[in-house]
């Protein structure tokens, strides 16, 4: 990846991976204030209302799932920089696999919505597209570590060649962190 | 954070890991349980979620190398 | 042919898109069709037309494990290409917006026209997709061409970096245009929309089909302009060249760094509260609807949470051409430096926190009009410093008044009318009669218009010898410049009167006592209008045609004219070495840049 654009800006290695960092943080630091909107939107239009209906149950449940999956983001991410395919390889399909099951757990408790409070309502109008708006991020950071553990099949994330990995982790935190907020959002307050 | 490329700095990484992940499910765990049992339930739940935002973005995002310089 | 597989990708994007829903709608038993196929084929299709314009082969092909392609392509087909260049790109978004700019002024002459008797001359409906259209096309021209035309183009030159921080994504920020403007230019086709740019529900959840392209358009304008944002943060943060501290850096590419902030990180409230307008039309939510619990106001807080400051991102890179044009054309080192930086920064901070003063008379709760009105006048404070430095600046200069300076000292004038009648509106008693009139319009253009698209003619004249090596006719140049100012404000003077007595914005009928600025403004707005097509006719002429330029011209001292005009490709030969204050005018023995020999023969970009 590096490659291409250190030859476009004539950085030396190192100071191109700060200048990814940099990157990508500045475009947490611009999702978040995407989520801010949702977040506050909701409170706007709701207050600490909560619906009876909610399975706060299932919400902790895949919370903590979701909480795992960066456990192994992380793990993946220093796995790779520490030159450990195998390891690298079997924690990122740990990350792809709670992520899809925190996605199983996000459609199941869709269908429970859609018949307590539907999109239509104030309560499900909230719900429903914060829930979502999440859970895309989710599904688009699956995807990416679908094609690192496609890409890295040949062994090419390393010491030297870890930016890749490290940025997909960062971002998959970044989604988990979003979530830190929008669990208690939805589900606990009052 | 611990040398790169020796086994005993790999070993310590991961157990940082392991911590921080031990912290995060305690601290959600007492978010879900306060919010069964407490009132002023905003104040509790950003004070709570605070801290798992922070563990996460100290430890495991390393927000520190953006002003911090490291070897990799 | 980059262009051909882009239209290719887009066509094939839109088919799979629209299949896909038609799909899920079939199995769902549901009725095919609606506006869900045409978000998604249009989501689909800007995907599709990124790839085959050249996302593909310089990047996306990396994500898959192959190698990308990235050839340097030189001649004139150079510009029509996915080109990671930033000079190539500034000169894309700057054509580019050019046009729009030509485009959105035509329909600046049709709503004039339809203006000059109180009759209505045009249906309302059609009055109303006019200046919906007219207002959102000069808004992306506001938003965009100074930003990704003269930054995009400057700033890597003007810090001594060979490129920006991110050349494929600046080039991905460059390729999303295409499908906004086809977005936007199809609506009309399919019902148009007559919301205004503002889109306020409940009418923009309720009106035609065009406003739904409107709502993609925008979103997708929006990914650029935060991608963009990223890229020129990163840039003048870590691009640096050697000795090029923070506070040496030319005060033009402070401006875009924190324009840029703003774009970065607000944009997303314009692109939330259009995605939940989106959701009330098509999924069937309501968080605008009143009827279903909802409140209309949601959406007005969360769109000028952006767009409050969005005005900032306009005429902040404005001041800094303004600030770099006076102090170059007086000769004089910029006065008060540290207090302009100050004055930006501090916008951007208070701009974050005073968007309410919009909704004084739209019912939101009376205990906040207070708190917003006294936070809006405190911007007056850091623009102060902003116009100290200005005039501090020109003070007992040597004025030059080429035609960059005849229009940065336009933007003087225009700004201090366009920020004083701000504080009528920012004050509630006054407000509340002047909202939504003409007044109203009068300010804005004044600030937008007066300050930033003033600065941006500023900025062409200016930079024009760099980026295209010749020269333009002085004459005609400065011809322009004072034609322009003057029919400006013959234009928009009466409108502020018209405004106060009571004349509404966006009606195209009035009553007859105020037929006499009408006729007065729309005749001035005619002759505006006319200057362009001088101005056009000199800058394109000259690039074909001119005086071959130098590579400094106009004996500046800062690092965009010590390479060649144009620039090379690498933009400098040797990686420059910065060792003092940008400006040193009048200092002897002070330099910005440690002298190396310059080619002074134009190099051309070949
Ligand atoms: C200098 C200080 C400024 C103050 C105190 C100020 C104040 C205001 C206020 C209170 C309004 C709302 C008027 C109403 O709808 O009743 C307004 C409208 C507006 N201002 Fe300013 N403004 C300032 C500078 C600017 C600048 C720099 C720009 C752009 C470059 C700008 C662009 C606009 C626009 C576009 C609107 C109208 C938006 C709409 O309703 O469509 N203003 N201004
Ligand atoms: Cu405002």
């Amino acid at each position: 990846m590096a490659a291409v654009t250190e030859h476009l800006t004539h950085e030396h290695p190192a100071e191109r991976l700060r200048t990814n960092r940099l990157g990508l943080w500045l475009f947490i630091a611009s999702e978040s204030f995407l989520f801010a909107a949702l977040i506050s939107a909701r409170y706007y239009l709701l207050g600490t209302e909560r619906s009876e209906h909610l399975n706060q149950a299932l919400g902790f449940a895949i919370s903590l799932v979701l909480l795992t999956s960066s456990l192994f983001a992380y793990r993946a991410e220093t796995a790779a920089r520490f030159g450990d395919q195998r390891g690298f390889r079997r924690a990122t399909a740990t990350t792809i696999a709670l992520g899809l099951l925190f996605m199983v757990g996000v459609v199941l408790e869709w269908r429970e919505g859609l018949a307590f409070f539907p999109p239509s309502t104030l309560y499900g109008s909230a719900f429903f597209t914060l829930v979502g708006f999440h859970a895309f991020h989710v599904f688009t950071g699956v995807v990416a570590l679908a094609l690192l553990l496609f890409v890295g099949r040949d062994g090419r994330f390393g010491p030297e060649n870890h930016w890749p990995v490290e940025g997909v982790v960062k971002y998959w935190h970044f989604v988990d962190v979003a979530w830190v907020f929008i669990f208690p959002t939805l589900y606990l307050v009052k | 954070m611990a040398k790169p490329e020796t086994v005993q700095g790999r070993r310590s990484a991961m157990a940082l890991g392991t911590a921080v992940f031990v912290a995060l499910i305690v601290l959600d765990a007492i978010e879900f349980v306060v919010a069964q049992v407490a009132g002023q339930l905003l104040l509790w739940m950003t004070l709570l979620a605070i801290p798992q935002a922070a563990l996460i973005l100290w430890f495991y995002m390393h927000i520190r190398q953006l002003w911090r310089e490291e070897a990799h | 042919m980059a262009i051909l597989k882009g239209i290719a990708g887009a066509v094939a994007g839109y088919a799979l898109g629209f299949a896909v829903v038609a799909a899920a709608q079939l199995a769902m038993g549901n009725p095919v069709g609606g506006a869900v196929p045409v978000v998604i084929g249009s989501v689909f299709a800007t995907v599709g037309w990124l790839l085959g314009v050249g996302l593909w082969r310089a990047w996306a092909r990396e994500w898959f494990g192959l190698e990308p392609r990235l050839d340097v392509p030189t001649g004139p087909g150079r510009y029509f290409r996915f080109n990671t260049d930033h000079k190539v790109i500034g000169v894309q978004y700057l054509v580019t917006f050019v046009i729009v700019f030509g485009l959105a002024g035509l329909l600046a002459m049709v709503i004039r026209w339809e203006l000059i008797t109180p009759a209505a001359d045009l249906g309302g409906d059609a009055y109303n997709q006019v200046m919906s259209l007219h207002g959102i096309l000069m808004v992306a021209v506001a938003v965009a061409a100074v930003l990704g035309g003269l930054g995009n183009y400057c700033v890597p030159l003007m810090i001594g970096a060979r490129d920006m921080a991110f050349p494929r994504l600046n080039a991905l920020s460059y390729w999303l245009i295409p499908p906004v403007a086809v977005l936007l230019l199809t609506a009309p086709f399919v019902g148009g929309w007559d919301s205004g740019w503002t889109a306020y529900p409940p009418l923009s959840v309720v009106n035609a089909g065009g406003q739904v392209l409107f709502v993609v358009a925008i979103v997708i304008f929006g990914l650029s302009s935060i991608l963009g944002g990223l890229n020129a943060i990163a840039t003048i943060l870590r691009m640096r060249a050697p000795g090029m501290t923070l506070m040496r850096m030319p005060i033009f590419v402070w401006s875009v760094l924190a324009a840029s902030i703003i774009s970065l990180l607000f944009t997303q409230f314009f692109a939330a509260s259009l995605i939940l307008v989106l959701l009330d039309r098509v999924a069937g939510t309501t968080f605008f609807e009143a009827a279903g619990g909802g409140n209309p106001l949601l959406y007005q807080h969360l769109f000028w949470f952006y767009s409050h400051p969005a005005v900032y991102v306009m005429i902040l890179p404005g001041f800094g051409i303004t600030l770099e044009v006076l102090t170059h054309f007086s000769r004089k080192p910029l006065f008060a430096y540290k207090g302009a930086v100050a004055g930006f920064l501090g916008i951007v901070v208070l701009s974050g926190i005073v968007w309410a003063h919009h909704m004084f008379t739209s019912g939101m709760a009376h205990f906040m009009n207070i708190p917003f009105m006294a936070l809006t006048e405190l911007i007056s404070i850091p623009t102060g410093l902003v116009f100290l430095s200005a005039l501090g600046t020109i003070w007992r200069g040597r004025l030059w008044l080429r035609t960059p300076m005849l229009f940065a000292l336009a933007v003087l004038f225009n700004f201090a009318i366009g920020g004083v009648t701000g504080i009528y509106l920012a004050d509630v008693a006054t407000d509340i009669h002047l909202q939504d009139t003409y007044f109203v319009v009068a300010h804005f253009h004044y600030t937008i218009v007066g300050g930033e698209i003033f600065a941006l003619m500023a900025g062409i004249y200016y930079w024009y010898p760099k980026i295209t090596g010749r020269m333009y006719r002085e004459g005609l140049g400065r011809l322009h410049a004072v034609w322009m100012f003057l029919a400006f404000q013959l234009v928009f003077l009466p409108l502020f009167v018209a405004g106060i007595h009571g004349m509404n914005r966006r009606i195209n009928e009035y009553v007859e006592p105020l037929r006499g600025y009408n006729v007065f403004a729309s005749v001035a707005a005619f002759v505006l209008g006319a200057v362009f097509l001088i101005a056009l006719g000199n800058l394109v002429w000259s690039w074909a045609r001119g005086r071959v330029a130098e590579a400094n011209p106009w004996r500046a001292t800062t690092l965009e004219w010590t390479t060649s005009s144009p620039p090379p490709p690498h933009n400098f030969e040797q990686t420059p070495e910065v060792v003092g204050d940008p400006y040193p005018y009048g200092e002897p023995g002070a330099v910005h840049v440690r002298p190396v020999t310059v080619p002074t023969i134009a190099g051309g970009s070949e």
